[in-house]
């Protein structure tokens, strides 16, 4: 490669780190909690959490029970979690909270599920940074897209990779020690960075192509490219009508799409003559989530059905993205290396920024003044929102129960977020505070575990199979972060003996 | 002489780094959508829902690709001369399709 090439492709790599690593960082690290968003879903209430899975439910007498206690909306959504022993009825308004109404799979009866709503603080998070829709799913996907530009850059300038795969130097200067973690770290995690690079760059940006899209097919009508896909919508006719039962139907769905493996059922203009009940979800055997059968609610007739496992490669790659992004195959292992490879990924993103902290101060040889203000930030957002993340998992278990707890789950979030920023900009040493995040955010998490076991009476070893499996998951995060300060606080006793070592690198200056 | 030529033939602020990263950025951008358009437009296998896939799945795989095309131009002017001459080819591709019916 020629060098004024390798030198444009290096630039690059460290360009779009330093103006997009913060927020890759984020996005990232915030996937870790949102790949488990419905196993904490659960978890969040202590009676979802005792549920037992089901094979089958009878929907339409959770729906009757729902009807007769003011669920009576002709628009609304069946969620039916079997394997978690759970209905949920959802029904959307624009500018209005969502109704949910949760019921027990094996007893149709209504459920009190608590108030907690951290799964979703930390779901939303990832998805569209809380921000307003779809304003946020893009940035999401526009950081996927850095990702995928950076990644380029990054194999194309790493030659020598059959080397850096195992290059480890832990005794020679602190850049090269970042260096090398960073390319091991790239290296290592490379086959998934670029598939949810290229699975979450699809997710976010193709609401921004669609119009485009409906204009070479749809005359550039983007609903009728929708419908074309996922099935239409129902037009009222404003006659009345009944529809028939909601199980036959979805014995019919099924008997049309053997392999759809029912997630959601959207009940559309129910209790007209043109009502319509749309079946939709994963291939039982496939990789693919754009299976749906659309059928009349009053006469059972089928409308429209998609089953994109077995159209073209393009429809087959696009039904693949989600479960690839959200790890919706495989067992829980796959979900485990999922989320050691996230870690991993995060981790990378923030020696990125290190490197070229480490690189500023390397002409000066000599300890700065202050902080970079990017050292500053990228202690402050990415150490905080680990600790964010802590103090809101914490939050949820202390605050079961109290009717309020949603609105102070999600203001601890924010709260200590916006702390950790505040606190990033004060005269506290940079690797101190990184210390207090690391050891806060590990006792945060085993406060969680003991919460839950008082106020819950979930315990490590006497509780469900989910609670056990989250427990262990905090356990181990806990561990990590602990061992992580453990690791800083050698590293600061060995600087004090050997400044040298640090060349070019001021303790202050970066966060580790 | 004008704000962008030096009057000898040399162009400056076109030829800048900054004009170079603004072809990679915005040039490889619209010359991508031209080409998503052109690929739902004469993408011959399937039906349209495949069709629309089949411009939309890669849109920014092909803006990766023309990115560092753009970038990797000897300076803003090569960059900008690669975009223009991607955007006019595509252009012209789509409008037979849309003249032709």
């Amino acid at each position: 490669m020629q060098q004024a090439t390798h030198k444009t492709l290096y630039n690059t790599h460290s360009w779009i780190g330093i103006w997009c690593g913060i927020l890759l960082f984020v996005v990232t690290f915030s996937g870790l909690p949102a790949m488990f968003a419905h196993e904490l879903e659960v978890w969040q209430s202590p009676t979802l959490s005792q549920l037992h899975s089901v094979d089958s439910t009878q929907l339409d007498s959770v729906v009757a029970d729902a009807k007769a206690n003011g669920f009576d909306y002709a628009d609304y959504f069946i969620v039916p979690e079997l394997e978690r022993g759970f209905v949920q009825l959802v029904h959307f308004e624009e500018g209005q909270e969502p109704d949910i109404r949760y019921y027990d799979a094996s007893t149709q009866q209504p459920l009190e599920i608590g108030h907690s709503d951290m799964a979703h603080v930390l779901e939303h998070l990832h998805t569209d940074l809380h921000l307003p829709s779809p304003v946020g799913r893009y940035v999401v996907g526009l950081a996927g897209m850095a990702m995928l530009l950076s990644i380029i850059a990054g194999i194309l300038i790493h030659v020598k990779w059959r080397k850096e795969f195992v290059m480890l130097r832990p005794k020679r200067s602190w850049r090269l020690l970042l260096t090398d973690h960073h390319k091991l770290l790239g290296l290592w995690t490379l086959p998934f960075a670029f598939i949810l690079a290229f699975s979450g760059t699809i997710l976010g940006l193709l609401g921004l192509v669609s119009p485009l899209l409906a204009v070479a097919k749809f005359d550039g009508d983007v609903d009728k490219a929708v419908a074309a896909v996922v099935g239409p919508q129902a037009e009222v006719s404003g006659t009345a009508a009944s529809r028939l039962s909601l199980d036959a139907l979805q014995q019919q769905a099924l008997s049309i799409q053997p392999e759809l493996d029912v997630h959601f059922i959207h009940v559309t203009a129910d209790g007209d003559a043109n009502g319509l009940v749309k079946f939709s979800g994963n291939h039982v055997e496939k990789l693919s989530n754009l299976q749906n059968v659309t059928l009349q609610l009053t006469n059972g007739e089928l409308v429209h059905q998609s089953d994109a496992a077995e159209r073209g490669p393009f429809q087959r790659i696009f039904a693949a993205v989600t479960p690839l992004h959200f790890v919706m195959f495989g067992d829980i292992m796959l979900k485990a290396f999922y989320a050691l490879s996230t870690l991993a990924l995060s981790l990378m993103i923030v020696t990125g920024n290190m490197i070229w902290l480490a690189k500023l101060d390397a002409p000066h040889k000599a300890a700065r003044a202050k902080p970079h203000p990017l050292a500053r930030f990228t202690l402050g957002i990415c150490a905080g929102l680990v600790s964010a993340c802590a103090a809101l998992i914490c939050a949820s278990t202390w605050l079961q129960g109290m009717a309020q707890q949603a609105a102070l789950e999600e203001g601890t979030f924010w709260l200590v977020w916006v702390l950790a920023l505040a606190l990033a900009f004060s005269p506290l040493t940079l690797r101190r505070q990184l210390s207090l995040h690391l050891n806060g955010a590990s006792a945060l998490l085993l406060l969680t575990l003991l919460g839950d076991g008082i106020i819950n009476g979930r315990w490590l070893w006497h509780a469900p199979l989910l609670t056990v499996g989250v427990h262990i998951g905090l356990l181990a995060m806990a561990a990590m972060l602990a061992f992580a300060a453990a690791l800083l606080a050698r590293m600061q006793a060995n600087s004090e003996r050997q400044p040298q070592r640090h060349e070019g690198f001021s303790a202050d200056s970066s966060p580790a | 002489m004008s704000v962008w030529s030096d009057g000898q033939g040399n162009w400056p602020r076109l030829n800048s780094t900054l004009s170079r990263v603004l072809a990679a950025l915005l040039g490889a951008l619209i010359a991508t959508v031209l080409l998503t358009l052109c690929i739902t437009l004469w993408w011959p296998f399937g039906d349209a829902v495949e069709q629309i896939f089949a411009g939309g799945v890669f849109f920014f795989v092909f803006w990766a690709g023309f990115f560092y095309w753009a970038l990797l131009a000897k300076g803003g002017l090569q960059a900008w001369r690669r975009m223009l001459l991607l955007m006019a080819s595509l252009t012209l591709i789509n409008a037979v399709h849309f003249v032709g019916g």
